[in-house]
Formats: structure tokens, sequence, C-alpha cells
């Protein structure tokens, strides 16, 4: 037990019950749906109302507080750096609003930039929302049975890559305690390399143990590995996916037919009916249904 | 099944050709509890690992092991577990999946079982064992008792026959010592289990064994469980206490510390003052911030209030929990002399701690060859001769068996006597009682107490050191000691 590190605190409260009503494949699968639509479009009203709703649900899940931090350096260092790179970069556009020596700044160019930032803005959103939902014990509740050697693949890595962490923050911590031989500050790239194969080392050495572990349990015994379910799949689960897979495929509809068509060059034009938004609005407010729902 | 496992005339020898068992006849009847003891080295995990039918180490063999009246190489990967199941002594190193459920069923994954029948056995063992409140925990959350007792049950969801425990209880604090111990007893009075575990505490186990082996020169030897019953120790008052007038190396004033902004404080309002030359130790439960408080003295942690004064600041030296965060070489002899530029000693210094500890012959091994007691001594050599001014240990007597705690006990006092401080955090009471001159009591995040031990032990009623090899080790060496010094002032 590394002791230098946080020690065994209470787990976390679960923050995700707003999926938990459903089986993980549920969320999984609203989650591929609403960024594979939002990186898709490129189309402000989607990328405004995708980046909205993904920074409250991010707030929801994780606090406003952890939320607001990440919004603000991603707005402040994404969205602004997109738009001035193609503000000065991109020369088409007819609306000039002023020269920069060789440079021509247009509306356009500083609106495509823009719709790009708030587009990268909102993915990261949606990431953050995603892996706060698909925990590790939800992944393997995906891929359990399907494919199992993948998902085993998936718990070592989840067990030993953050033990791994901790113990170099332990080897560095200790030879920096160290000062009777001339130890601390840690200098140089030779001390940071002699740390790292102190680690190596140490992570081989147990990983001798790990495996007689592993196999005092019966590893190779069978020719196919089975999975533990957790969570089975039921019919409620089956029906809440299926009308979530048509509300997918209606917002594709309206999105190739209508959203799709938005053009920034040579002058913005193409919003197309109201209508074709509401599709993507509804995919975009399932989370706030299911909280409704569970009240 | 009457005999669960049987040795006749067993003999096997490692591949470079030492060897390491010499006609061993043993068997264990079904049922029973069996305590193998016996010296570091003499081959208690080697005979465990010879009864495995996966585990079994790779040499010369000759004579038969019988598991369940079956022999031993007749049986595949789908016996290892499903009807021999293995407990080793690491609690974290054995533990795979990063969640408590995955890791139960994780065996059961192995054998290919149908989930329904997987689920009715994970959720029987884990009723036995009381898991539910943390089926679904992180595994890194749990504490060291907890993550014994969960490879425990990981090894019992298989329905083995026979239980192999190689130091099982070695690495964790008297509780949880105590709670494994009596798990082990129910499995052996309540299912029929055979247990049989290698240790080198067998008082644990004196209550609850019915048979006790003693391995000696190769061979099995059944010895009387009578000579390891728990006794109480009591503490020896002839190391002086250090008066207060003495400047102190260390002072902790009203300090609060926590590891992360939103965690819960683990020290709060700790007060601490170690003098100069003295041996200080720090006791209390799992969890009460021994190692906060080495950290804090150490500078690796910085209090949110309050003072931390440390005079030994830029000569100070720190024993990790695991002594391999400290092993970078890949001799003994060249880990000795990784610092002896700066600290200004030379390979005859570094050959004479080694004879001193008596690793000599192990000058040119890999550090990580040694074994843990060797390893422990390997790195406190490797502090000392850098001639720190203050001494941090973190659980130096942990895994380790009487000799080189005794050993160790030695080499503290002496490097109290020449002038350094030693401050310490141990469980291990006994250690504690022989070897400091105060002991502070953690509980709830302060000092509950500091005394010298005499007085510490005397006025506690249930926290207190039992006697094992090491105290009569420490006392025969003081009597004789003693004896010694009386014969040289007559």
């Amino acid at each position: 037990m590394d002791a230098a590190s946080a020690p065994r605190s209470a787990p976390a409260v679960a923050e995700t019950t707003l999926f938990e009503g459903f089986h993980p494949a549920f969320a999984a699968l609203y989650f591929a749906a609403v960024l594979g639509l939002t990186m898709c479009v490129l189309n402000p009203v989607t990328v405004c109302m995708s980046a909205v709703v993904g920074f409250v649900l991010h707030g929801r899940l994780s606090g406003f507080g952890v939320a607001g931090r990440q919004l603000a350096w991603q707005v402040g260092v994404l969205l602004v750096l997109t738009t001035l790179l193609n503000a000065v970069l991109s020369s088409a556009g007819s609306t000039v609003l002023f020269r920069l020596g060789p440079f021509c700044i247009s509306f356009e160019s500083v609106a495509f930039g823009a719709c790009m930032g708030g587009l990268l803005v909102a993915m990261l959103q949606w990431f953050s929302c995603a892996a706060k939902v698909l925990t590790s014990s939800n992944v393997m509740a995906l891929l359990g049975p399907v494919a199992p050697n993948v998902g085993l693949l998936l718990t070592m890595s989840m067990r030993l890559v953050p033990q791994f962490l901790r113990r170099g923050t332990r080897i560095h911590q200790v030879r920096s305690a160290c000062t009777a031989a001339g130890n601390a500050p840690v200098r140089g790239m030779g001390d940071r390399f002699r740390q790292l194969t102190v680690l190596m080392s140490w992570g081989m050495e147990d990983s001798l143990e790990s495996a007689d572990a592993v196999r005092a349990r019966g590893w190779g015994a069978a020719k196919r590995r089975t999975s533990y379910a957790c969570r089975r799949f039921r019919i409620l689960d089956a029906a809440a996916c299926a009308l979530l897979a048509a509300l997918v495929a209606l917002c594709v509809v309206c999105a190739v037919a209508a959203c799709a068509r938005f053009s920034f060059y040579p002058v913005i034009s193409g919003f197309g009916p109201a209508v074709a938004y509401l599709p993507f609005a509804a995919l975009l407010l399932v989370p706030a249904v299911l909280e409704v729902l569970h009240r | 099944m009457s005999v669960a496992l049987e040795f006749d005339n067993f003999s096997f020898a490692y591949p470079e050709g030492t060897p390491v068992l010499q006609g061993v006849s043993c068997s264990v009847p079904a049922g029973a509890f069996v305590v193998l003891v016996g010296e570091t080295g003499s081959g208690k995990t080697t005979l465990l690992r010879c009864a495995h039918p996966v585990l079994a180490p790779v040499g010369t063999r000759s004579g038969q092991v019988r598991v369940a009246g079956q022999a031993l190489e007749s049986l595949g990967p789908a016996a290892s577990g499903a009807l021999v199941g293995m407990v080793a002594q690491s609690p974290e190193n054995q533990l795979v999946c990063d969640s408590v459920w995955h890791q139960m069923a994780f065996g059961l994954e192995n054998l290919g079982m149908d989930p329904q029948e997987m689920r009715r056995r994970v959720a029987e063992v884990a009723h036995y064992f009381g898991i539910q409140p943390w089926f679904h925990q992180d595994v890194n959350q749990l504490s060291g008792g907890q993550q014994q007792l969960l490879n425990l049950a990981s090894v019992l969801v298989m329905q083995p026959q026979v239980l192999l425990l190689d130091e099982p209880t070695a690495q964790l604090d008297p509780v949880a010592q105590r709670n494994f111990c009596h798990a082990l007893f129910r499995l052996n009075r309540e299912l029929g289990l055979t247990v049989v575990v290698a240790t080198h505490a067998p008082q644990l186990f004196s209550a609850y064994a019915t048979q006790a082996l003693l391995l000696r020169e190769g061979t099995v030897v059944p010895c009387s469980m009578a000579a390891f019953r728990e006794r109480p120790f009591d503490v020896p008052a002839a190391w002086p206490a250090p008066t207060d007038l003495r400047s102190a190396v260390v002072t902790l004033q009203d300090v609060h510390v926590r590891y992360a902004r939103e965690a819960p404080p683990i020290l709060r309002g700790m007060d601490l003052r170690v003098p100069a030359g003295s041996i200080c130790a720090l006791v209390g439960g799992n969890g009460s911030g021994k190692t906060t408080v080495l950290n804090t003295v150490a500078g690796v942690l910085k209090p949110f209030r309050g003072k931390v004064a440390n005079t030994a600041l830029r000569t100070q030296a720190l024993l990790p929990q695991d002594p391999k965060a400290l092993f970078v070489k890949d001799t003994a002899l060249d880990e000795l002399m990784e610092w002896s530029k700066p600290c200004g000693y030379g390979r005859e210094d570094a050959q004479r701690w080694l004879e001193r500890l008596g690793l000599q012959a192990c000058e040119h091994q890999h550090p990580y060859d040694l074994s843990g007691g060797q390893q422990q001594l390997l790195a406190f050599a490797k502090l000392a001769l850098t001639k720190p001014g203050l001494l941090l240990l973190d659980e130096p007597a942990k895994g380790l068996d009487a000799h080189s705690t005794l050993a160790l006990a030695q080499l503290i006092r002496q490097f109290a006597t020449e002038g350094g401080t030693v401050l310490f955090a141990t469980h291990n009471l006994a250690f504690a009682a022989c070897v400091a001159q105060r002991v502070v009591l953690l509980f709830d995040g302060q000092a509950a107490c500091e005394e010298a031990p005499a007085d510490f032990f005397r006025r506690n009623v249930f926290y207190r050191p039992v006697a094992d090899a090491f105290t009569e080790a420490f006392m025969a060496a003081a009597s004789g000691g003693a004896g010694a010094s009386e014969a040289a002032e007559a």
C-alpha cells in the first residue's frame, strides 16, 4: 500500500445515477451518437446547442466548479486559437472586416474558426461526460459477453497503470527525502532515468507474484473465458435502445438533408428549416428527460 | 477422502543443484489445520509450491506427492484452484483486477463457468465473508486486511478442498492478522477445509491449529503446538529514557495534514517532540497516520496548518515500507556503493556492513534475489552508510523473522548510542517495546499519549505485546550482554 499517495477514502458518490436505470449499452449508444453527430455536422446552431448541453451535463455529473474550470481553459485557449488561426489563414469570405498587412480578415472566416473551436469545446465536454458515465465496470459489462479477453486486458490495465504511477511518485519522494546522501532537490535527467529504472525493475519483480496468483486461479483451464455479468440486458433496456436508435436515425436523416447543407463561404447561408434541428435537440435533451423520470 | 495431502519420500532440488527437500514424508489428514514452521530459507515456500498442480517449481524431483489421493502430475490447470488453492504473502500483488467483484469472479471466468452459476458462487462466498458492503469498490481503496480477505475469497469461490497459505499474515497489522486467522479457523471447522499455513508467527494460530510440522534440514518432523502458546510479554525497563533537557531534533506543533484539498485531514493537531539521540516509536492502528507523520517530518508532505521543525532536514534518511523503492543497482555491493561519492565512504566500509549483517555471501547477488528480511537489512545498511543525523523508518520489522528482527533492533540501538536520532513507525508492539525509549500512540489524528515503553504497556489493558521468537532472542541477547558486562566489572 503506497502510503504517500492518497489514503483509502470513502468511494465517490455515484453521480451517474442519470444513466443507471438502464444497461450501459444505452449510455454507450447515446454518447456515441451525440459525439458522432456533433463531430460530423458543422453547423453553428447544432454546435452551439451541443456545447451548451454538454457543459450543463458535465456540470451536473462532476460539479460546476470542475466543469467551469475546464470550460474556461477550453474556451480561452482552443476557441480563441482556432478563431484567430482561421481568420488569419483563410482568404475566402466576402465580407471583409479589415486588413492586417498581407492578411485579409473576413467575417466568414472568423465565423468558421469560431464554429470549429466551438465544435472542439463541445466534443471535449461530451468526452468528459462519457468518461464519467462509462466507468470501467460499465465498459466491462459491454465487452464481457463479446470479447472477454479484451475486457480482462482493460481491467488489468485499470489496476496496474495507476499502481505504476503511484509507485513512481513514491520512489521520487523517498529518494528526495534521503537528504543525507545529498539527494534533495532531485536534479537532472540522470536521476529521473535512475528512478524509471527502479520503477521498471520493481514492477517486473512484482509481476512474477501477480502471474503466480493468476495461474493459481485456474488460468488456461478452459478454452474460452466467460464473463461475470453484473447487469443483464433486459426487455426494457432493449426497448430503450431501440427508441434511441430510431431517434438517432431521424437525426441523421435531418442532418444529411438539411443541417449539413450549411456553408460559410462565400456567404453564410443554408440554415434550413427550424424543424430539421428538433430531432437533434431532442437527442441532446435525453439526459434531462431521464432526470425528470427519476424523480 | 481421508488424506488431503501426502508427501511420500519426496525430494526436490532446484536446477542450480542445491537440494532443498530431502526425503520429506508426511501426510495431512482431511480437515486438519496444519501450521508449517521453519527458519528462513528452510524451504517452506518450496514445499507448499511443490504441492500445487500449476505452481510447482522446475527442478529435479523424486518421490510422490498426492493431493486428495491423486498424483500431482495427473492434475492440470483446472485442478489449480478447483482442488488446491494458494494464497501468498503480499496482499496487493495478488490482485489483478481493478474492482472487488471482478477479482472474485476472476477464477470462475478462467474456468469458463456459466454466468448464472458464477453469480451463485460469488454471492455465497461474498455473504460468508461479509464482502457485500464493499463489493463494487475499487481494489486499491481496501485496507491490507480486506485485500488479503479478498484474495482468500477469490480462491474459495472455486471451491478447493485444500488451502495452502504462504505467510498470509506477514504484512498485515495485528487486528487484520486476527481477523484473517479467525476466517481460516471458520473455514476449517465449519466447512471442513484442509488448511496448511507456513508462517513465522505460529503463536497467532496456536488456538486454531490441530497439527504443527517443523521443516528442518530438508525434512519434516512433527512438533507440538504447546511450544507456540501465546504468552504475555513483560517489557524490560532497562533502556534509559531521554531527558527533556536535550535539544529536540524534530518538533511538530499543532500539525494538520491532508493528502488532497477535498480529502479529510489525516493529522488533526499532532504534537511531537523527539530529543536528539533518542529512539521514538509511533504505534497505532491501521490508517492512524503513522506514515503520514514520517512523511511530514521528512518534508515530503506539507501541513496546511501548524509548524514542523526538523533540524536534521539536510541529514536525514527515510526507509520506506517497501525497500525495493531504494534499490537501483544490480548487485548488493553496488547498491551500498551508490552514494559513496557524495558521502565519502569506500568499498571497505560497504563490505564491513555486509559482514555485520551476515550478507557477505550475497555480495554479488541482485537485491531482488535476496529474501524479504535480507532486503530490509540491505536497505538499512544503505541508509546507515550515508551517516544521517535522523533516521526515519517505516515499518522496519515488517515480514522479518526473529533473527533478522533481532539484528535490526541491535543496529538501531547502536545507531542511537553513536548519537543519531531514530523515529520509526511500527505495528509490531514487541519490537517497539524492546527498541524504543519513547512510545507515541496515534489515534484520531493526534498523539494520544507519549510514554516510556514499560509505563505505556503496563498501563494498557488491551494493547499489549505478545511474547514470540524475537522477544525470546532479544531477552537472551540482553541477559547475555548484561552477564558479560557484569563479568567485565568483576
